[in-house]
């Protein structure tokens, strides 16, 4: 457990030093938020709930992609002579889910600012932001894992993630417009259930086959 | 397989009504019907009979009657204003029979408000069942918005279930290859799952024209359309993948993992999902199963060897493209040696 919040830690002081990283992820918020304000002007709730699901779904892809492309081809044998493979994965995933979490809220709060929040039932929208990041690091770790043996790994990563993804961003959908106000369902706590559901799944597929994956 | 298709298409569909109007009558009138039926031979047959059914103990026979053409016929009732229902609106079964066809049913043929409930014996004829005529004919069910096509059902659910096993087959293939790294298990499980993706590609299309006849439109707001969309750009994604990585051992080891996952992401999509939420599709989200009411035992004679057809040919096909692969795998070494 210790390892893994080293390992965490680490990650965490690397992106401090190498700050473009993730500033960087952030211009490609705000730019992204920026521009589908100045395609509306004024923004009814419906397209509010999609832009944000639509830029958060873009936002995953490149900094999964930023997390392990760039860093690991130089470093892969240092990592695996020292890291348990198992470890090295959840730390990755808790990383990448914080990550991606606090991009997600960036999310919300720029095109708010630009365009106005209307939330009504804000922990089950932060829940629902919170299950998405989760589902989605774990979906795009492996699949960045899987891609680093290709050529092209950028576009084997987008084709193999995308459909995958697609489960998450419709749930994400439903639970959020339960969230703002747009639909009426009692029994959207079923929907959050899946969800959990779903994302046990992948973890623990992931967590099963990263091993034989490592061993390259 | 020759005979599904050929049983399949050519079978006739039993005689059914398609309509009735009006649609809502009120009590103690003489009311005139127009109705349209399907596959009948109204004109010819010399002794028909036509019904109202409230419920077992309740028959209307006809006041009288005149037979517009083979399939129209215009029908007058004396509807009684004392029915025993136990709805506000009581439904009545429409029943035609004659000898050539047999009895043809609508359910709910029209509804009656405002009766009465006191019990008036004048009116109901008795138990009418033995005065029904038995066709001993092998015939299709007749269901209403189906109509004909339901002989798609041998065609479209058989060919889903079909992939299913070559999917369930490809994985196992898939884990037996990163078990033991043996090539024989890549290229079958590269096979099965290529079939599997066209009849995959094979059971959308067919569900397609079906839906454009029964429902109206090609494609629909509805979950399972949209996840086995979603389950099939997954595939297609295997084959991606496996079309992008040159190296033969990473390649198969990625892609057996792949397709693992894929396998495991397609069970709850295709068949959990549905489950859970509403969806015009059969046995999704309130509608009742296909094989509950919907499968006459005349469609199940087709129904099955449709089903062992499909899958028979789905593996014959698979083992043909493995044999390729192997040939292929055979002669690259063969060089390289």
């Amino acid at each position: 457990m210790n390892r893994i919040f080293g390992i965490i830690k680490k990650e965490v002081l690397l992106d401090l030093k190498q700050k473009h990283l993730v500033m960087a992820l952030l211009l490609y918020v705000i730019c992204n938020c920026f521009i589908a304000y100045k395609a509306f002007n004024v923004l009814p709730k419906v397209t509010w709930n999609a832009l944000v699901l639509l830029i958060f779904l873009f936002v995953g892809l490149n900094t999964i992609l930023k997390s392990f492309s760039s860093r690991y081809k130089n470093r892969q044998l240092f990592y695996y002579s020292f890291y348990n493979p198992v470890e090295l994965l959840i730390a990755t995933l808790i990383y990448n889910f914080l990550l991606l979490f606090t991009l997600s809220l960036a999310i919300v709060g720029t095109l708010g600012l630009f365009a106005g929040i209307e939330i009504q039932n804000l922990g089950l929208y932060v829940a629902s932001m919170a299950l998405g990041s989760l589902g989605v690091s774990i979906l795009f770790s492996f699949i960045s894992l899987l891609s680093i043996k290709s050529n092209s790994n950028t576009t084997i990563f987008s084709i193999l993630a995308l459909p995958l993804a697609l489960p998450f961003m419709f749930l994400m959908l439903k639970i959020n417009a339960v969230a703002l106000g747009l639909i009426f369902d009692s029994t959207v706590i079923n929907d959050i259930y899946i969800f959990i559901g779903l994302i046990l799944m992948f973890f623990s597929l992931s967590l099963i086959t990263f091993p034989t994956l490592w061993k390259s | 397989m020759l005979y599904v298709l050929i049983a399949g298409l050519i079978v006739p569909l039993k005689p059914g009504i398609i309509s009735c109007y009006p649609n809502t009558v009120k009590p103690g009138y003489d009311v005139e019907f127009n109705v349209a039926t399907y596959n009948t031979n109204l004109k010819t047959a010399k002794d028909q009979n036509v019904f109202l059914k409230f419920d077992d103990d309740q028959i209307l026979s006809a006041k009288s009657g005149k037979v517009i053409s083979n399939n129209e016929l215009n029908i007058s009732f004396d509807i009684p204003i004392d029915i025993q229902s136990k709805t506000k609106i009581a439904s009545a079964t429409l029943i035609i029979d004659n000898e050539i066809d047999g009895p043809a049913i609508l359910p709910q043929a029209i509804f009656v408000k405002e009766y009465s409930n006191e019990f008036n014996e004048d009116h109901w004829v008795g138990d009418i069942r033995d005065k029904l005529h038995v066709k001993d004919n092998f015939a299709f069910p007749f269901r209403s918005i189906l109509y004909e096509t339901v002989r798609n059902t041998f065609f479209h659910v058989a060919i889903w279930m079909a992939m299913f096993v070559l999917l369930i087959l490809s994985v196992y293939n898939s884990i037996q290859y990163l078990r033991t790294r043996k090539m024989n298990y890549d290229q079958w499980s590269n096979g099965l799952t290529s079939t599997a993706i066209v009849f995959g590609l094979a059971g959308i299309a067919t569900g397609s024209l079906w839906a454009k006849y029964t429902w109206g439109t090609y494609w629909t707001t509805d979950i399972k359309l949209n996840m086995s969309a979603i389950t099939l750009l997954l595939y297609l994604a295997y084959w991606i993948l496996r079309a992008s990585i040159e190296d033969i051992d990473s390649r198969a080891r990625l892609a057996s993992l792949y397709n693992i996952f894929a396998f495991f992401a397609l069970i709850p999509l295709l068949i959990i999902l549905p489950r859970l939420t509403d969806s015009l599709h059969p046995g999704n989200g309130g509608n009742p199963a296909l094989g509950g009411e919907d499968l006459d035992n005349t469609l199940r004679m087709v129904f099955y060897p449709a089903i062992i057809g499909l899958t028979l040919m789905g593996l014959w096909i698979s083992e043909l493209y493995f044999r390729y692969l192997r040939l292929e795998n055979n002669m690259i070494e063969k060089d390289n040696s």
